[in-house]
C-alpha cells in the first residue's frame, strides 16, 4: 500500500474523537433533558456502552477482512449486483449524514451569529472549503484534521465555565424520568456518536494491527462519551429544568450567560472554535462518500467525485426552506443509521460466516 | 489546482466572507442604557428608554428618553424606534425598571423577548421594581452630574455590595423564575421627591410581585439566603432610655468571609415541614459610643443580646416571606430533590405557608477596629 495513503493509529484516534463530536453536542443536554431528566449523564453513559458494542460488531467485521474497506467488503460478501447496490446505499448514507450535519450547522450560524447572511453565502463557504480539502491524500486530510481536533480542549475549557454556576439540587431526583425513559434517553446519545463509522472506510488505510486499531477506536469513543457526561452535568445543573425545556441549544445558551470579565457574549468565542470542528465532521463524512464513488467506478483516486459530493450535499441543503423539512434530513439520517451501522454490518458478519467468506491472509 | 484557481477562489471567498449581510455599524446605533416597563390604564405595556449619545457633543454625553406602548414589549420597542433616529441597541450594563403594578401580574411575558433574541445582552443587566411608575424615574433624565441610567445602576451595584440588594442580573433571574420550586427577589426602588431611593427587597410569588422587605430587614435576608457580597451593616439599640441618645445603639459590620449558614430541610412521618436555618455571624463593631468593649463580661452580654434580637428579626423576616408566599431559600427545591413524592402529593403555594421555620442567629464579637 501507498506509504501517502495510510495514517497512524494516533492519527485514528483524534479523528474519530473529532467526527463524533459534532453539531449533536450543543443540543444534546436538551435533548437529553427531554426523556431523562435529571438522570441525563447515565443516560449518556449508557449510550456510550450501546456504541462500544457497535464498534465492537463492525470491528469483528472489518477484522475478517484486514485491507478490505466496507465498500469492498460488500461487494466481496454480497456479490457484484447487490454489491453494486449496497455501496451505493452507503454513500447516500454517508453524504446523508454529511448534509444533515451541515444543515444543522447552518441552523445555528444563522440563528445566533449570523441571522441576515443568506443560505447560500454560508453553504459557499463550506462549499469550497471542504472541496479543497477532501480533494487532498488521506494523510493530508488527516493531518489537517489533527489540527483541528486539538479544537475540543478550548471547547471544553469554556462550557466548564459553566461550574461557577451549578446547583446540584437540579439533579435530583436522579431517576424522576423512571427508567425506561433513561434508556431510552440513551439513543439520543447515540445519535450524537456517530461519525465512528469513518473506521468502516478508512480501517484498511490505518497502520497497526486490527486489535490496535479497535482500541484507538474505542478509546476515543470513550473520551468522547466522558466530554459528553461532563457537557450535560454542567448544563443540567446550571439551569432549572424548567429552563431547559425552553432552550434547543443550551451549550451555547450557557456561554451567552456567563460573563468572562468584561466581556459579554462568550458564544461568539465559542461557536467560530466549534464551526472549524463541524468543518472536520463534514469533511470526514464528504471523504467516505467520495471513496465509495471512486470505488464503484474503479478510479484510482477519489479526487474526481470530491466536487460533485459536496456540490450534491449543499444542493440538498438549500433546498427544504420550512424547519420541519430541515429537520426531516436530519431524522432520515439518523433512522438509516441504525440500518447502516447496526443490522447491515451483523448481517454482513453472520453472511460471511455462513458463506466462509474471509480475506485470505497473504 | 492551478494557481490562478486558488487566487479566484480565495477572492471569491474574500467577497462571501467579509460579511456585509450582518454588519452593524457603531455609527447607525443608538444605546439604550436604561429601559422602564409600565402598564397604562388601558393595559397596554408602556416602554421608556434613556438613550444616550456619547459620540456626537464634546461637553460629555447627553441622554434622550422616550415612550412607546405597544401590546408586547417588541411593539413598544418599535413605537419608540419611530419617534428617534437610528436602529435602538441595548447596553450590556444597562439596567430594567419594572412597575410595581406591572410586577403584580406575571413578569415571565414582559421578559421572554429578552431571553429569545439572541443579540439581547443579559448577562450583566439589572433589574428592578419601582415602587409606583418606573418611567417617571427615567424621565428625570441625570442625577447631578450623572445620566439616569448610568446612576441606577451604580446605585444597585453599590447596595448590592452593602447587601441592601439581592445579587441579580437577568440572566441569574431566569432559573428560580421558571423552577416551581423556587422563588426570587429583586431590588426595590421608590421616587422620593427628587431623589431615588431604596425601598428594600421586592418578593415575589411564583412569577409576581407579592410583598417586600424594609432595607433594614435586606442585610439579614441576604444573609439568611446564602447570597451575602463584601459587606453588610446593621443598627441595633441596644440599652433602654431615649431613642434619640445614640449612645443607646451599636452599629456592627458583618465579617463576611467567616459567615457560616447551614440549612435544614426535614420532613416528618405526618408530612409537616421542618427548616432548620443556623447562622454564625461574626461581626466587628464600627460604632459604640459606650465603650466598654474591654471587658469580656460585657462582650459576652452584646453577643447574647445581638443573637436573641437578630433571630427575632430573622423570624420576623421569615414571616414576611411566607406570608408573601414567596420561597427564596428554594425549600421546594430541596423537597423536590429529597422528598419528590411529598412534593408531587401537595399544592405547595398552599403547603409553603404551613412550613415551619426554626431560624437561629449566633452573633459573635471578634473585632472592634482600633478602639478598645
Amino acid at each position: 500500500m501507498n506509504k501517502e495513503t495510510t495514517i497512524t493509529r494516533g492519527q485514528l484516534f483524534l479523528l474519530i474523537m473529532k467526527f463524533e463530536i459534532g453539531v449533536d453536542i450543543l443540543s444534546l443536554p436538551y435533548r437529553i433533558h427531554l426523556l431523562s431528566k435529571g438522570g441525563g449523564w447515565i443516560s449518556v453513559f449508557l449510550g456510550g456502552f450501546l456504541i462500544q458494542l457497535i464498534i465492537l460488531l463492525c470491528w469483528l467485521l472489518m477484522r475478517r477482512f484486514p485491507s478490505s474497506s466496507i465498500y469492498q467488503i460488500v461487494t466481496l460478501i454480497a456479490g457484484k449486483w447487490i454489491g453494486k447496490i449496497l455501496i451505493i446505499a452507503y454513500v447516500g448514507y454517508f453524504l446523508l449524514m454529511g448534509t444533515s450535519v451541515l444543515v444543522n450547522a447552518y441552523g445555528v450560524i444563522n440563528r445566533w451569529m449570523l441571522q441576515d447572511t443568506p443560505r447560500w453565502a454560508i453553504l459557499a463557504l463550506f462549499l469550497f472549503s471542504s472541496i479543497y480539502l477532501v480533494r487532498q491524500k488521506l494523510r493530508i486530510i488527516a493531518r489537517v484534521l489533527v489540527l483541528i481536533s486539538f479544537l475540543v480542549l478550548p471547547m471544553m475549557v469554556l462550557i466548564s465555565y459553566g461550574i461557577k454556576e451549578i446547583n446540584l439540587l437540579y439533579l435530583l431526583p436522579m431517576t424522576e424520568a423512571g427508567w425506561p425513559n433513561i434508556i431510552s434517553g440513551s439513543t439520543e446519545t447515540l445519535m450524537a456518536m456517530f461519525g465512528f463509522e469513518f473506521f468502516l472506510v478508512v480501517f484498511p488505510m490505518v497502520e497497526g494491527s486490527s486489535g490496535g486499531k479497535l482500541k484507538s477506536v474505542a478509546l476515543a469513543s470513550a473520551v468522547v462519551v466522558m466530554l459528553y457526561a461532563f457537557t450535560v452535568f454542567i448544563c443540567s445543573t446550571a439551569f432549572s429544568p424548567q429552563q431547559l425545556d425552553l432552550m434547543p441549544e443550551p451549550v451555547i445558551y450557557l456561554l451567552r450567560s456567563i460573563p468572562l470579565g468584561t466581556m459579554d457574549r462568550a458564544d461568539f468565542l465559542f461557536l467560530p472554535i466549534w464551526l472549524i470542528s463541524i468543518f472536520g465532521a463534514i469533511c470526514g463524512y464528504y471523504y467516505t462518500a467520495s471513496y465509495g464513488i471512486s470505488y464503484l467506478f474503479k478510479q484510482k483516486h477519489h479526487k474526481k467525485a470530491v466536487p460533485y459530493v459536496v456540490l450534491a450535499s449543499c444542493v440538498i441543503a438549500y433546498l427544504p426552506h420550512q424547519k420541519e423539512n430541515l429537520e426531516l434530513i436530519s431524522t432520515i439520517a439518523n433512522r438509516s443509521a441504525y440500518f447502516f451501522l447496526m443490522i447491515l454490518p451483523l448481517l454482513l458478519l453472520v453472511l460471511s460466516y455462513i458463506l466462509k467468506r474471509k480475506e485470505k491472509m497473504i | 489546482m492551478s494557481k490562478r484557481g486558488i487566487a479566484l477562489g480565495i477572492l471569491v471567498l474574500l467577497m462571501v466572507i467579509t460579511g456585509c449581510w450582518d454588519q452593524d455599524s457603531l455609527k447607525d446605533a443608538r444605546l439604550a442604557n436604561a429601559s422602564a416597563y409600565d402598564i397604562t390604564s388601558e393595559g397596554e405595556i408602556k416602554q421608556t428608554l434613556e438613550i444616550v449619545d456619547d459620540f456626537e457633543s464634546q461637553q460629555g454625553s447627553v441622554n434622550e428618553v422616550h415612550s412607546g406602548t405597544g401590546r408586547s414589549v417588541r411593539q413598544s420597542t418599535d413605537r419608540i424606534r419611530a419617534k428617534v433616529t437610528g436602529d435602538i441597541r441595548f447596553f450590556k450594563y444597562g439596567m430594567i425598571l419594572y412597575g410595581k403594578k406591572l410586577a403584580q401580574n406575571d413578569i415571565y411575558p414582559y421578559l421572554d423577548v429578552l431571553y429569545r433574541e439572541p443579540d439581547y445582552p443579559t448577562s450583566h443587566v439589572k433589574i428592578a421594581i419601582v415602587d409606583g411608575d418606573a418611567g417617571e424615574l427615567l424621565h428625570q433624565k441625570r442625577v447631578g452630574s450623572i445620566l439616569i441610567g448610568e446612576f441606577i445602576t451604580k446605585k444597585i451595584k453599590s447596595l448590592e455590595e452593602l447587601c441592601i440588594f439581592p445579587e441579580m442580573t437577568l440572566e441569574t433571574l431566569l432559573p428560580p423564575m421558571l423552577d416551581p420550586g423556587q422563588d426570587f427577589t429583586l431590588p426595590y426602588l421608590y421616587k422620593d421627591g427628587e431623589e431615588i431611593d431604596a425601598r428594600g427587597i421586592a418578593l415575589f410569588h411564583g412569577q409576581r410581585f407579592s410583598g417586600s422587605l424594609n432595607t433594614e430587614q435586606a442585610p439579614l435576608y441576604i444573609i439568611m439566603s446564602g447570597k451575602w457580597n463584601k459587606a453588610a451593616r446593621f443598627v441595633k439599640k441596644i440599652h433602654p432610655g431615649p431613642s434619640n441618645n445614640p449612645r443607646n445603639y451599636v452599629t456592627y459590620e458583618a465579617n463576611t468571609e467567616q459567615i457560616k449558614r447551614k440549612l435544614a430541610v426535614k420532613v416528618a412521618d405526618d408530612g409537616q415541614i421542618d427548616v432548620n436555618l443556623h447562622i454564625e455571624l461574626p461581626v466587628t463593631i464600627v460604632e459604640y459610643a459606650m465603650n466598654h468593649l474591654q471587658e469580656k463580661e460585657t462582650i459576652d452580654r452584646l453577643n447574647r443580646k445581638l443573637s436573641d434580637d437578630m433571630t427575632q428579626d430573622a423570624e420576623q423576616i421569615i414571616k414576611t416571606l411566607q406570608q408573601s408566599g414567596c420561597d427564596s431559600f428554594g425549600i421546594g427545591r430541596h423537597l423536590i430533590a429529597h422528598y419528590p413524592d411529598l412534593w408531587k402529593s401537595f399544592d405547595w403555594n398552599k403547603q409553603y405557608g404551613q412550613v415551619r421555620f426554626h431560624p437561629e442567629v449566633k452573633v459573635k464579637i471578634v473585632g472592634s477596629g482600633v478602639l478598645n
